[in-house]
């Protein structure tokens, strides 16, 4: 058993390092080929703001949304109640009769999921473009628009992202996932210059509309309950489309702040992760869709695995001992104190694992690295919120993270319905 | 339409040097194996010129008689063994770590039990000569699968040491040794299950875990130790 554990842990050690080195070879050879496009005559754009149960954030995200910075004759905002429960239809129209200058539609729809709504949005959508904007985030940044429409500099480039940044943080949980996804933002940039991007967030992703038309819209059915911003990246890479990650646009999420919402949203992220890639699983390992084929689409699939390993081979080397150091204190009535008494410290040099120890320096070197890489990129401070966050996010976060795995490949196997 | 490729040369060079590094990492395992071995080798030389000193220290008692000599002949003795076990102790881990040298380790294993039993010789003559005032266990101990029980065995036998000092002298003997001598002493004490225990050459009754009071008692049977075993006697 013990070798056994041993042989997953190198392997999963080996794995890990090679993914890191892939980034960072990436990182230091892939240079940046953004090109911008002028802006001579201003697209029209039209922003989808799909609700379900939203009428705390909804408000905030309308408000945002319509004091960007852009003519309001080529601006739409249309926001769609997915047959919310709550107050969200009443919290718009507040909004609404708040910014009566600006183009902001309201429609209500029976609960037909997120694609669905934003299928809805679509097809009442006037612009050239559409803007997917979750109901819970919002766009500090006025110009965004400008800053991200010149990226759309080819008729191959489908969608444009912003840099995904948490905002105001309350608890822990926040701060540890404020690194994640400044983290994931490093990634999916270095990601985006193979072409690789297997994710398009609901936040201000902004796509072309021709394109989401002809290649049939959002998925409704199989995502209904699930991730068709995931979906939608996918089917756009299956179209040999690029998706652009910026880094020049933020946009504020609020994650969740319990580990209740925590665990719902990583079930349906990391699930349709996992489902949608074995429904594009023709792509995986087929040269034609080249690094997205051979790199990117396994590696989501293996992530999980990764993840479950080491959160095992870390429970067994942490609870066997926890477990016989209990065993052996019980046989002697726990006299701990006899113990302590006569203690001899006998540590010599030698005594250390030393390969292990190499190999573990070096992964925490390049963990740091892409760390403090991610975060001059997004231009923020990796000790925003002082040293504690940190040090709970490298020890700790990956055992949140594989938690979640593991009830996901629990409900897999046990193929459980997923609701959102 | 985008044109897709391959970054065939980025996932050689990270295969290369995933690879690299470990094989580094594995070097250094190696290099640190061999620094464990003259270690313990050079350790060897130093427990030899410390058996060499408390077999003298018994000659002397043997030819003078002289029995108020004793306790310092019973605290040489247990701090030689002391420092061998602990020497012994650090071999079982490197050799569990040893990836290549597993033929010098057994060699260093087979060399520290013999001089275990040569101390549990030795013991015992300088029991005849000073009496009562120490009491020896032979303690045969296996790995983990043939012996669930040893760790907890072990420990008790730590536990029960630090209370009685050097009244109380444990001899560790792997049963997994192939060494003559040691399958004599299986013989003899007709040892067939693991952990057991020898108690100044007299198996403890059960094959088996013995727990600490039954131990304690065990020892109290010969030791003089007033302190603990008011207790339990």
């Amino acid at each position: 058993m013990e070798q056994l554990v041993e042989y997953v842990l190198w392997a999963t050690y080996f794995f890990s390092l090679f993914f890191v080195i892939f980034w960072l070879t990436t990182f230091i050879t892939e240079r940046e080929v953004k090109t911008k496009k002028r802006l001579n005559e201003l697209p029209k754009v039209t922003i989808i703001v799909p609700a379900y149960n939203e009428e705390i954030g909804i408000k905030d995200t309308l408000r945002s949304l319509a004091k960007l910075d852009y003519p309001r004759d080529r601006l739409e905002i249309i926001a769609v109640n997915d047959g919310s429960k709550d107050q969200t239809a009443a919290r718009a129209r507040e909004a609404i009769e708040e910014f009566n200058g600006t183009d902001i539609k309201l429609i209500n729809q029976e609960n037909k999921g997120k694609g669905a709504a934003m299928n809805t949005g679509i097809r009442q959508a006037k612009g050239d473009y559409v803007v997917c904007m979750d109901a819970d985030s919002i766009i500090p940044d006025k110009k965004a628009l400008y800053k991200m429409l010149p990226y759309f500099s080819s008729e191959d480039i489908a969608a444009v992202l912003p840099c995904l940044k948490v905002g105001e943080t309350k608890n822990l949980l926040q701060k540890m996932q404020r690194y994640e996804y400044l983290v994931n933002m490093f990634y999916k940039e270095l990601m985006g210059r193979l072409d690789c991007i297997k994710v398009t967030p609901g936040p201000f992703a902004i796509y072309r509309k021709d394109v989401l038309l002809k290649i049939g819209g959002f998925d409704e059915v199989f995502n209904r309950h699930l991730t068709e911003d995931l979906e939608i990246a996918l089917r756009l890479q299956k179209n040999n489309y690029r998706i652009v990650q910026t880094m020049e646009t933020d946009v504020l999420t609020i994650p969740p702040d319990n580990l209740k919402e925590f665990y719902q949203q990583r079930k349906r992220w990391y699930k349709g992760g996992f489902l949608n890639t074995l429904r594009y699983k023709k792509m995986i390992l087929d040269r034609k869709f080249g690094d997205f084929g051979l790199f990117e689409m396994p590696t989501t699939l293996v992530s999980g695995f990764i993840m479950i390993a080491l959160l095992f081979s870390m429970i067994y080397y942490l609870a066997k001992p926890a477990f016989q150091t209990w065993a052996k204190l019980s046989s002697i009535n726990f006299d701990i104190w006899t113990l302590l008494k006569k203690i001899s410290w006998d540590i010599s040099a030698l005594d250390f694992h030393y390969s292990l120890i190499f190999v573990g320096i070096v992964m925490a070197c390049a963990s740091i690295f892409v760390i403090k890489r991610s975060h001059a990129m997004a231009k923020e401070k990796v000790f925003r919120y002082g040293a504690v966050p940190f040090i709970f996010y490298i020890a700790m976060y990956f055992i949140l993270l594989a938690v979640g795995w593991v009830v996901i490949y629990y409900e897999l196997i046990r193929k459980k319905e997923m609701k959102w | 339409m985008l044109q897709r490729k391959i970054s065939k040369g980025k996932f050689i060079f990270a295969f290369l040097a995933t690879c690299a590094i470990f094989a580094l990492g594995l070097l250094l395992g190696l290099v640190i194996e061999g620094k464990r071995i003259n270690y313990t080798n050079q350790a060897y030389q130093s427990h030899e010129v410390n058996f060499i000193s408390s077999q003298l220290q018994y000659d002397y008692l043997l030819s003078l008689k002289d029995q108020t000599s004793c306790p310092t002949v019973y605290n040489g003795l247990d701090s030689n063994l002391f420092n061998l076990d602990k020497t012994r102790e650090k071999i079982e881990i490197y050799s569990q770590d040893n990836k290549i040298n597993q033929e010098e380790f057994e060699l260093l294993k087979r060399q520290y039990t013999l001089e275990e039993l040569r101390y549990w010789f030795l013991a015992g003559h300088v029991k005849e000569v000073c009496g009562k005032g120490m009491v020896r266990i032979l303690y045969f101990y296996s790995d983990d699968e043939t012996c669930p029980g040893c760790g907890e065995q072990g420990f008790v036998l730590n536990y029960l040491k630090k209370k009685f000092g050097q009244q109380l002298l444990i001899f560790s003997i792997d049963e997994k040794m192939n060494e003559p001598l040691i399958e004599l002493l299986k013989g003899q004490y007709n040892v067939v299950k693991y952990p057991t225990l020898i108690i100044e050459g007299a198996k403890a009754d059960s094959d088996n875990f013995v727990a600490k009071d039954d131990l304690l008692k065990r020892i109290c049977y010969y030791s003089e130790d007033r302190e603990n075993c008011a207790v339990s006697s």
